[in-house]
């Protein structure tokens, strides 16, 4: 979903409320650009001076540099480790609100605190459940159960019908993710033709010119209209016209980038 | 054909782009023959050579990528094969393309033909890093393999030494046949039984087994065949085995068939192909980001056109100027056989009629043979595929293929090359519609016409708006007859755009070299004979009937206006000069006037001619007073032309100094120089104008007194309501035989002199005579209607038939006149 799987490393010598003061001056950049010790302030319901004594800390640890009345400069150490506490709050916050279902104020401020809480593996797998959740074909009527359960209660009844409305949508997609015809590649992709659906006459002529079903085809380029288009199979190059392109199905092969 | 020695035939078959035509010339060098497939357009050439004592014939097939007849090429090839049953086949193949190349062989072979493969282009296959074991391939396919580099004439001999071999020991030579899948297999050999099994099956011309494959594949041609010759059972049998495959594949049974030919082949491949390097990007797709590049490729595109186009017509002009000197001094030459003014019909038909003609053949032939070379490069180097790929976005809206585009350009130029140029076109629907579009593109030809017409009718502001609108409208035009022709008599399914996009490579001179020459007497010996006997026709039209009395008339007339001439110069020297002075100038005047008859009448070395000169260099220097006289009168002549150039281009301070040397002259020769003065003004310049009116009134009588003449009053009233009269008729009746005739023509029936270089006296008459509106009737005429005889002639050749000349010229005059029936009916009545 969001974000890569980085290391943790920078949390560790941080406590929860250093923390909260870096992921305060990381959001007062990306709202304002700049940010001040009396927003940090306002925005954490701190006094200024507790405030001048956390950013003397963060700028004595390298995250940050800071002269009293000027602005607050994070520095890269300061970017990536605010960057990483803003992941972890970003992955709690979606696992309450997405999948718990929990309003988005409760999920605010419940990820708020759990943030300094979860680290390491368990972070990262409840980031990896999240995107495996989001990713998955069926996680929309899994949702949409789940929910009905929490307000209505547990019903096994449903459950026959919601595997088979997910196994048809799941048929369907996955037919639309793999086949295409190879008037919809994109210069670089490569295709296995599945079948060729045009014509006898226009069959015949694509076979011939050794087009056949398995082989592989790339789309090098389209011609500067948009048509025709060049592709390259068993090594030779042939110009075929958009019409008939969209005549040949193929199964998405990935791509080759130059 | 065997006489004493046996001639073998040898057919040479290939995909095309594989190099086929190099090796043709190079196993044939220039011994070879051009022409066409008896009925169709497609190019039949075959050459000969003898090898170790065989005599060989080489035919030349058209390039195919296989052998279903899905073209006319292939039917060529394939009834080639199978009516004349070469004793060997010797195919190319590009060794890059190793799998499609083999896809022909295994077809070949299904034929039962002796097939030795030629594998070309080995080096750049090497090069590639495909390494290729030919010896383990030619085992596996049951086939002979040469390696050869057409380009450079590698293995030429032993391709010649291996046909050989075979022909003198055919039974060594054992091919092996395609394994088709199990179903496909079982359903062939039934098929084979059935038909083994019909009374008539000794009467197929082609093998069993091939016919059974051809009958799966539903070929048309074969099915009709069979149909005819043997009975419905085998029809019936081919039907039923057709459903049953495609039941049980689930796909078409010609797909099926080209998927299993294809497995055999990629089994071959995968043991006797190295891939030694990892293929990546090479050199070729290299140049490919950039000149298909989809910003730079269009602009690339129209550079190269701009050059191709440069160099025919500019560079071409260099040598038409030598031909153009070369054919006048021809016919100087053939000239002085005859007396001076003599209107003998054998020197007009010879001067006038033959060698013009010729050199209106001749003319053409620098830009087809530039052009022809710079295509042959083109298609050499494999950008003509390019070009193809670049525009074809806007010919497909046309119905028409992206290698209509450059013949399209290049008519521009000229249409006759223009037409030649279509035969880069593989399908012959294409090449007939854009045949038949051709002469819609305004040729230079057309361009005197234009700037004739514009400035006759059209204020200066609207010339170019108007110039620019009748070349536009004449791509439009031809726009809307392909589209109108694509779905009327050349309606058809238009072939998949399915093209090859051959590697770049190096053109051989020696290949353009052929092409070229190939090209430049294909034109001169097939379309020049019919333009010259058409020429020699349009010369006599406009010659016969000669008018009984106008040349008695015309000669008359020069004698009355001598004498008138002598009478009033008679009276000017009289008045202005002493007794004897006079007498001495009127003498030189008399000698003058018989040396321009002895002019006309006299070659220069003929004793009439020598003898009036002699006499009027004798008065010239006889007396004091007629050298003064002639000096003067020269030297009068030169500042008057000095003061109405100067006037010419405003120059007032020039024409001022001018006059004073005029003003000197007169007053340093008080009574010679006013003699000179009133001679020129009032007795030499009428009698010029007279002269000259005898003459063009002469042509005129002339032309309206011919067939050409009486044609041009024949078609007044069909082409009044378009706003021409009989004059312009036949201004454009004589425009049939090249548009520019056009303006020479229109002067004669205007009796307008245009042989000043200035057009501005033909332009005073049209204006003075027609109204803008019949002058936008003339240019859209000249646009569309009546292509010139070389057109027509092109066109008769290169369709292979009357019909389509025939239909050209009637079809584009008949569009011609209808446009300009609707211009001038709908202007008149809003009232232009």
């Amino acid at each position: 979903m969001k974000g890569r799987v980085v290391g943790s490393a920078y949390s560790e010598e941080l406590s929860d409320s250093l923390e909260d003061y870096l992921e305060a001056i990381y959001n007062l950049e990306l709202e304002q650009r700049v940010a001040r010790a009396k927003d940090v302030a306002a925005k954490l319901k701190v006094r200024r001076s507790s405030v001048t004594a956390a950013l003397k800390t963060l700028s004595e640890r390298g995250y940050l540099d800071y002269s009293p009345y000027s602005s607050i400069l994070l520095t890269s150490k300061g970017h990536e480790a605010a960057r990483e506490i803003t992941r972890r709050h970003e992955v709690l916050q979606d696992f309450l609100q997405s999948i718990l279902g929990l309003p988005a104020d409760i999920a605010h401020e419940s990820a708020c605190r759990m943030e300094h809480a979860i680290r390491g593996p368990v972070l990262e797998r409840l980031l990896h459940f999240v995107e495996f959740f989001f990713a998955c074909p069926r996680a929309t009527d899994l949702l949409d159960e789940f929910a009905r359960s929490c307000r209505e209660g547990f019903v096994v009844s449903r459950c026959l019908k919601c595997v088979d409305a997910g196994f048809e949508r799941l048929k369907h997609e996955g037919e639309l993710v793999a086949r295409t015809t190879l008037r919809d590649l994109e210069p670089g992709e490569i295709g296995i033709v599945v079948k060729i659906k045009g014509d006898r006459r226009f069959n015949k002529r694509i076979a011939d010119m050794g087009v056949t079903s398995g082989c592989l085809v790339m789309v090098e380029r389209v011609a500067p209209m948009g048509d025709p288009m060049q592709i390259k199979v068993r090594g030779y190059h042939l110009s075929i016209r958009k019409d008939d392109a969209a005549s040949i199905i193929v199964q998405r092969r990935g791509a080759l980038h130059s | 054909m065997k006489a004493g020695n046996r001639q073998y035939t040898i057919a040479l078959a290939g995909n095309p782009n594989a190099g086929k035509t190099t090796m043709f010339n190079n196993l044939t060098g220039a011994h070879q023959h051009v022409g066409n497939y008896p009925g169709v357009t497609v190019e039949y050439k075959e050459g000969y050579c003898s090898f170790d004592g065989m005599d060989l014939k080489i035919v030349d097939l058209p390039g195919t990528y296989s052998l279903t007849a899905n073209s006319l090429e292939e039917r060529v090839a394939r009834d080639f094969l199978l009516k004349n049953k070469p004793d060997v086949v010797v195919q190319v193949i590009d060794a890059c393309s190793l799998e499609r190349g083999l896809y022909m062989t295994i077809q070949l072979l299904e034929l039962e033909m002796k097939v030795v493969v030629a594998l070309n282009m080995v080096d750049l296959a090497n090069c590639q890093g495909i390494d290729i074991d030919s010896e383990l391939l030619a085992g596996l396919l049951g086939v002979s393999i040469v390696e050869t580099v057409g380009s450079r004439g590698e293995g030429t001999g032993k391709l010649l030494e291996t046909v050989v071999s075979i022909i003198r020991f055919p039974e060594k030579y054992k091919s092996k046949k395609i394994a088709y899948s199990r179903e496909l297999g079982a359903e062939i050999e039934r098929l084979v039984s059935v038909i083994e099994s019909d009374d008539n099956s000794a009467s197929l011309s082609a093998p069993h087994g091939w016919t059974a494959v051809k009958l799966l594949e539903n070929d048309r041609l074969v099915r009709e065949q069979v149909s005819t010759l043997l009975g419905g059972r085998v029809i019936r049998a081919a039907d039923e085995a057709v459903k049953r495959i495609e039941t049980v594949y689930g796909d078409h049974c010609e797909i099926l068939v080209a998927d299993r030919r294809y497995g055999f082949i990629s089994g071959a491949c995968q043991e006797a192909v190295r891939l030694t390097v990892e293929k990546r990007h090479d050199f070729s797709d290299r140049l490919d980001d950039i000149i298909a590049h989809r910003v730079l490729g269009i602009p690339i595109f129209f550079l190269v056109m701009y050059f191709v186009f440069w160099i025919t017509f500019t560079l071409g002009e260099i040598p038409m100027a030598w031909i153009e000197t070369g054919i006048k001094s021809i016919a100087a030459f053939v000239s002085s056989f005859w007396p001076h003014n003599t209107d003998s019909v054998l020197h007009s038909l010879l001067v006038e009629g033959v060698i013009s003609g010729v050199g209106g053949v001749l003319v053409f032939l620098p830009n087809i043979l530039i052009l022809f070379a710079a295509i042959s490069i083109l298609e050499d180097t494999g950008y003509m595929a390019r070009a193809a790929f670049l525009t074809d976005w806007m010919m497909h809206r046309i119905g028409l293929h992206g290698k209509s585009f450059i013949p399209m350009i290049v008519g521009f130029g000229c249409t006759v090359p223009g037409i030649m140029a279509t035969r880069t076109l593989e399908s012959r629907r294409d090449r007939l519609t854009t045949m038949m579009i051709l002469p819609l593109m305004s040729c230079s030809a057309r361009f005197p016409i234009y700037t004739l017409i514009i400035p006759a009718f059209f204020a200066p502001r609207y010339r170019a708006p108007v110039l620019w609108f009748i070349y536009v409208f004449g791509v439009l035009l031809a726009v809307l007859l392909a589209k109108v022709l694509r779905s009327t008599i050349l309606a058809g399914e238009s072939i998949p755009f399915v093209m090859e996009l051959p590697l770049y490579r190096m053109p051989t001179v020696r290949g353009t070299i052929i092409h070229m020459w190939e090209r430049g007497w294909h034109y001169a010996s097939k379309a020049g004979t019919v333009i010259l006997g058409a020429s020699v026709l349009l010369w006599a039209a406009h010659k016969y009937p000669v008018h009984p009395s106008a040349r008695t008339l015309m000669l008359r007339g020069v004698e009355q206006a001598q004498s008138e001439y002598l009478v009033r110069a008679r009276r000017i020297v009289n008045e202005t000069l002493p007794a004897d002075k006079a007498g001495a100038v009127m003498n030189l005047l008399g000698k003058e006037l018989e040396m321009q008859v002895a002019a006309r009448d006299y070659h220069p070395w003929e004793a009439g001619y020598k003898n009036a000169e002699k006499n009027l260099r004798l008065v010239q220097s006889a007396s004091e007073t007629v050298r003064k006289f002639v000096s003067l009168r020269a030297e009068i002549i030169k500042v008057r032309k000095e003061i109405s150039d100067r006037m010419a281009e405003n120059n007032t301070l020039a024409v001022k100094m001018a006059e004073t040397v005029l003003e000197r002259l007169e007053k340093d020769n008080p009574g010679m120089a006013s003699t000179v003065l009133r001679l020129l003004d009032q007795a030499d310049i009428p009698y010029k104008r007279r002269l000259l009116k005898l003459r063009l009134d002469y042509s005129r009588v002339s032309l309206d007194y011919s067939l050409a003449g009486r044609f041009g009053a024949f078609l007044e009233p069909v082409l009044r309501p378009a706003g021409f009269d009989r004059r312009i008729a036949t201004a454009l009746l004589g425009a049939v035989a090249a548009k520019e005739i056009f303006v020479a023509q229109l002067s004669i029936v205007a009796s307008v002199d245009t042989g000043s270089e200035s057009l501005g006296d033909l332009r005073r008459w049209l204006a003075k005579r027609y109204r803008p509106l019949v002058g936008l009737c003339i240019l859209l005429f000249c646009l569309a209607g009546c292509p010139c005889v070389a057109t027509v002639a092109v066109t008769m050749r290169e369709s292979g038939s009357w019909k389509w000349a025939a239909l050209q010229f009637g079809g584009l005059t008949m569009l011609a006149y209808f446009l300009s029936l609707v211009t001038y009916q709908v202007g008149s009545l809003l009232g232009y």
